[in-house]
């Protein structure tokens, strides 16, 4: 897993974390870009 | 020397700045005018009321009418005898049982307060215990019950059945989002109100009546 | 269970109802029953409230029991409205509060935004939003190695996902419709000025910066609308044309935060969603469920330019009648009241229901029943009330 880090710094933590947490996803990163901007949304508003 | 009628219209216009102004011109000149000013702003916030009623001024227009009024009365306080503009009686409100809604109860607050009532305010999510208590020991006959929820309408119910029980001599207006008539007839009430300005007509007379 | 198959056929059937019952294309069959059913459904299940959002399979087998007991074409609230166990991991940012007693889940005027925060938000709203935003909501967050607490919350996020879709199956095997296509070209309520007032500046502060700061509004609405709003209608602009045929719908706005507004405001801020609503309405063949919560008849004049046969409208205040009169071009949807639901006898619910669809469906029978409000108190409905205007609902065929 690696060291800890900080995921909310922006771009650099936000894309470590998409490589971390989405591999579920297809190996592209307009995909990923956009699952992790409904992570933002929803963390916003719920 | 202040502009007073210049006061009550930007009052009712919402202009802070201007509002800002004026207030400062009768503090600097020493604040003996407070009282005035106050009267004033009351007038313009009776505007304010007036407005929404005819569908002019909507509930952003409230909200924001209700922090000028705070922070008029915020200038003018060090100035006005007693500290608190001069009161034609005292009234209970609160949002009821269950309901953190408060909106709606400020803005009353709010425009009580500018018609010179003198308001307790018990907040948010109120028991009927602590209604009873408050208004037995404070000798309030006004109770202003608030809610916004449909379940505000069974907690406004057990308050009104509280007071009863407790045999006190009280007048109670239900408002908000689930209130009408039939709410009137389920809950006990004596009255109930969509706009603020109605509460605070209700409350006058009600008032009056307790006074005399 | 029943037959797997005829309920999916039920589904099917109940889902191209319900489009055609906005867009007029084709054969209305019935009467679309809208379920505005909320934590009722937990309460009729006999959970307290606290226990059936806090464990998944208490509130499955609730919305399952829900799905039996009272047959309808949408239920429109199948768990998507809990996220607690997913926030509580961060904390409870929104601060919900769950009271058992009066079965009530509420949270109070959220505000994380500060006053001096406007200009670092319009200037880089992503960077505001990860950086300063989510610490301040979620204060787990704050530390440095926070990657620790985002993993145990993206299992939950992942958990949750995994849920609703199996929710979603669940109330499917019952014949029920999937109701808004999640990746339409316009969220619920995910634009700017709707995120700013429900969790951002609150209703208190955002009612005074309409006044104070009118063009630092506009500009956070602008720079929220295209990290979130615009993007997503970039992608539902790309997707086929023509109705998604697995959902009754492709856009379910959701209107909250128009309460303060006058309508100088509203063209200004709030407007413009909608146009971006209507450009894909028209432009994709798709159909709109609009939810108001509160009233909204000041708006009507900007809602006249909804476009014809794509629009439905339910909404919580607004008398039913004056609306389908104002607007007709829209369908209307709505008209019961919680007050009889509750309180009233199974006969006033089946007359008023009765009527509801002679006055408002005509002759083309283009009318969604539904109830204004959200159902969620337990005086709010009650089992016989509901179940009666189910079973009249469910004998009407044309």
């Amino acid at each position: 897993m690696g060291e800890e880090y900080n995921v909310l710094e922006y771009p650099e933590g936000v894309k470590r974390a998409e490589k971390e947490f989405l591999d579920f996803l297809p190996d592209d990163e307009t995909v990923r870009d956009l699952f992790m901007n409904d992570i933002l949304q929803w963390l916003i508003q719920w | 020397m202040a502009d007073f009628n210049e006061l009550v219209q930007v009052m009712g216009d919402l202009e802070e700045d201007e509002m800002i102004r004026i207030l400062e011109e009768v503090m600097a000149d020493g604040g003996s005018q407070a009282q005035a000013a106050m009267d004033a702003c009351q007038a313009g916030m009776n505007q304010v009321g007036k407005l929404f009623e005819e569908g002019e001024y909507f509930v952003g227009d409230l909200i924001y009418a209700g922090e000028l009024m705070t922070q008029a009365v915020d200038i003018l306080k060090p100035a006005l005898v007693g500290g608190e503009a001069s009161s034609s009686g005292k009234v209970l409100l609160c949002t009821v049982a269950g309901d953190l809604h408060d909106i709606g109860k400020n803005i009353v607050h709010a425009m009580l307060e500018a018609a010179g009532i003198e308001v307790v305010d018990l907040g948010i999510d109120v028991k009927p215990e602590a209604v009873v208590q408050t208004a037995k020991e404070q000798g309030i006959h006004v109770i202003l019950l608030s809610g916004v929820l449909t379940l505000a309408v069974d907690s406004m119910k057990a308050t009104i059945e509280a007071l009863k029980a407790e045999g006190l001599d009280v007048k109670v207006l239900i408002g908000g989002a689930p209130v009408n008539e039939e709410a009137v007839a389920l809950t006990g009430a004596d009255e109930w109100a969509f706009s603020p300005q109605k509460t605070v007509k209700v409350s006058q007379e009600w008032l009056s009546a307790y006074a005399s | 269970m029943a037959d797997m198959s005829k309920m999916e056929e039920l589904r099917k059937s109940r889902t191209q109802n319900f489009k055609n019952v906005i867009s007029g294309k084709g054969p209305v069959d019935h009467i679309p029953h809208f379920g505005n059913m909320w934590s009722w459904k937990y309460y009729d299940a006999g959970y307290k409230f606290s226990e059936a959002l806090l464990d998944y399979n208490k509130m499955s087998d609730a919305i399952g029991q829900f799905c039996q007991r009272y047959p309808m074409d949408v239920v429109y609230e199948t768990g998507w409205r809990n996220p607690i166990q997913v926030t509580g991991i961060l904390g409870n940012g929104n601060d919900y509060i769950i009271d058992d007693d009066a079965y009530s889940i509420s949270i109070r005027d959220q505000s994380y935004m500060e006053d001096g925060d406007y200009e670092k938000l319009i200037a880089n709203p992503k960077k505001y939003l990860w950086e300063e935003f989510l610490p301040k909501k979620f204060s787990v967050l704050k530390n440095q190695n926070n990657s620790v607490d985002f993993r145990k919350f993206m299992e939950k996020y992942l958990e949750f996902g995994g849920k609703m879709g199996e929710i979603g199956a669940l109330v499917n095997s019952y014949g029920c419709c999937n109701f808004a296509d999640p990746n339409g070209p316009a969220d619920y309520w995910g634009f700017g000025y709707e995120i700013l007032f429900c969790i951002m500046r609150g209703i208190r502060k955002l009612s005074v910066d309409l006044r104070r700061r009118p063009e630092q509004v506009a500009a956070a609405c602008q720079a929220l609308d295209e990290t979130f709003a615009i993007p997503r209608l970039e992608r539902g602009m790309a997707a086929p044309e023509g109705s998604n045929p697995d959902y009754c719908v492709d856009m379910n706005p959701v209107m909250l935060a128009h309460i303060i507004l006058n309508p100088k405001q509203f063209e200004r801020y709030y407007w413009p969603q909608f146009e971006r609503i209507i450009k894909a309405a028209k432009e994709k063949d798709k159909l709109v469920f609009l939810f108001i919560e509160g009233e909204s008849k000041r708006f009507w004049d900007f809602f006249q330019e909804f476009p014809k046969d794509r629009f439905a409208i339910l909404s919580e205040l607004d008398d039913v009648y004056e609306m389908k009169k104002a607007l007709p071009n829209c369908v209307v949807c709505g008209g019961m009241t919680a007050d009889l639901l509750g309180r009233g006898t199974p006969e006033q619910c089946v007359d008023l229901t009765r009527k509801l669809i002679e006055d408002l469906g005509g002759s083309d029978h283009r009318y969604i029943f539904s109830t204004g409000k959200m159902i969620s108190f337990p005086n709010d409905c009650s089992r016989e009330n509901l179940q009666a205007i189910c079973n009249y609902l469910g004998s009407i065929h044309y």
